[in-house]
């Protein structure tokens, strides 16, 4: 019996010690992803992006340069974390990201970009958009720039007004609208949701007041 | 008699002169001293403090507390902490704001220990000790917690009213009153020290962003992070000087022995005044 008990014993922490090295193995192979983030402005918010993400289970060697733009951390390889979404993550968090590139731990590349549609564009329209600093000038250009059918798009922090290129064809000023309310961004006719402005990063947050007076 | 007999011409014509030279020329509350540069450095300063002679600087970019030289020199850094934001001091001690680990950290002899507090912020971004008093911005709560002998209480909730905030970024006791940063209402807010509003500073100064202030028994120094501005206000509220030149991203500023310190956040440099 005793012979029965102290095999039980050492089954059990040969399964045990087998558990923690593969628990290890797994923890140190980890996938590292980088992205560019556009107009990471005050610390409070760049480092309230670090925040946010601090909560994905597993990562860790989180580094932020907000000079750069560049925001890198690492997942334990289980977590098969996604380019679109580590896109919708930094888009959820209030910010911009221009290119998120993912080196998995078996040294594959995955990446994409953000990149200017190439076409041709036969309208242009002009309005009033309400944002407050340089993130929200990243933040409404490529949100209008994503939307199908834009060209250019030029945001003005001083003046307010946006200014667009686009194809008749494939869209209207509307539908650019309705892209920046979804965004947290107002304009005089389609107003973003308390949500969604909420979720702007604190530096974004325009005073909604000065819409009711009418001054920008 | 009129005091101005006896004063000829062309001495009435330089006292109108200086008169008028004095009411229209720049502000001249604070005169430029010089510039402490902290690029070679990597120092992006965003709070300090003065202990003695000793300068503290919060490097938040590079997770690091650094002790710095006149020339901007590191005399001692302490590493490994976790986004230091507006630092304080008390008891002689640094005490420093965790952002990251919503930590209240105390370097002690060169050992970071925690300050112990029942509350649990999202993001402290500064801190004051008054006795068994402490305050904390709690950045994404929108309120500052206020501990008495471990007791919690909260001032403020998010808003745009009067004792409301929208993410508090430095608070400091002065006297009997509580100063708070109202960063992203862009204002300053004083509260007596059973935490009711008292009054509301700057609200109509146009600032983007009012991050850090420092209040002494003279001045309220607020600055204005967006437009690289820094405003002094007196006790009253009332606006005594503006300076729009020089600084880049201003987030936090002291004055010490007469000098006014600014720190630089993005251009890393402190910019020093008499």
């Amino acid at each position: 019996m005793k012979h029965v008990i102290l095999l039980f014993i050492l089954s059990m922490a040969f399964t045990t010690n087998v558990d923690a090295q593969k628990k290890k193995k797994k923890n140190k192979e980890r996938d590292q992803v980088e992205t560019v983030v556009e107009g990471l402005g005050c610390p409070f918010c760049a480092y309230g992006l670090e925040k946010k993400f601090k909560k994905v289970k597993g990562i860790k060697n989180i580094e932020i340069d907000i000079e750069e733009g560049l925001f890198s951390f690492t997942v334990p390889v289980d977590t098969k974390m996604t380019l679109e979404e580590v896109d919708t993550r930094v888009v959820d968090a209030g910010y911009t990201p221009m290119q998120v590139k993912i080196t998995r731990f078996s040294g594959e590349i995955e990446e994409t970009k953000f990149e200017v549609q190439d076409i041709a564009t036969d309208k242009s329209a002009e309005f009033v958009v309400w944002g407050i600093c340089d993130m929200c000038k990243s933040r409404i250009e490529r949100t209008v720039q994503k939307v199908p059918g834009v060209g250019f798009a030029k945001w003005d922090k001083k003046t307010k007004i946006l200014k667009i290129d686009f194809d008749a064809q494939q869209t209207n000023v509307e539908a650019v609208k309705n892209a920046l309310a979804s965004a947290g961004h107002d304009t005089e006719d389609v107003k973003a949701s308390e949500e969604k402005y909420d979720n702007l990063p604190a530096c974004c947050l325009y005073d909604r007041n000065d819409i009711k007076k009418g001054t920008h | 008699m009129s005091p101005l007999r006896g004063i000829k011409g062309v001495e009435l014509l330089a006292i109108i002169a200086i008169i008028f030279l004095s009411s229209c020329g720049p502000n001249t509350l604070w005169t430029f001293d010089h510039d402490i540069l902290l690029e070679e450095q990597d120092i992006s300063p965003n709070g300090i403090t003065i202990i003695g002679d000793q300068v503290w600087i919060a490097d938040t970019d590079n997770n690091r507390l650094v002790r710095i030289d006149e020339t901007g020199g590191i005399i001692e850094q302490i590493e490994e902490l976790e986004r230091p934001m507006h630092i304080n001091q008390v008891n002689g001690m640094p005490l420093v704001p965790e952002y990251g680990s919503d930590l209240i950290r105390v370097l002690n002899n060169g050992v970071l220990d925690t300050f112990a507090i029942t509350a649990e912020p999202d993001a402290p971004a500064s801190a004051d000790v008054l006795g068994d008093r402490i305050i904390v911005a709690d950045f994404y709560n929108h309120r500052v917690i206020y501990e008495i002998d471990g007791v919690e209480h909260h001032i403020g909730k998010k808003g745009d009213q009067d004792g409301e905030f929208h993410y508090p970024t430095d608070v400091q006791f002065f006297g009997d009153q509580i100063f708070v940063a109202d960063a992203y209402n862009h204002r300053v807010q004083v509260f007596d020290l059973d935490g009711k509003h008292i009054k509301t500073i700057g609200a109509d100064a146009n600032m983007n962003a009012a991050t850090g202030i420092y209040v002494n028994a003279d001045y309220i120094v607020v600055t204005d992070f967006e437009n690289d501005r820094v405003l002094t206000y007196s006790h009253e509220g009332e606006q005594l000087d503006v300076m729009a030149e020089g600084f880049h991203r201003p987030t936090d500023a002291l004055i010490h022995n007469g000098k006014l310190y600014v720190l630089n956040f993005k251009g890393k440099f402190i910019s020093v005044f008499q």
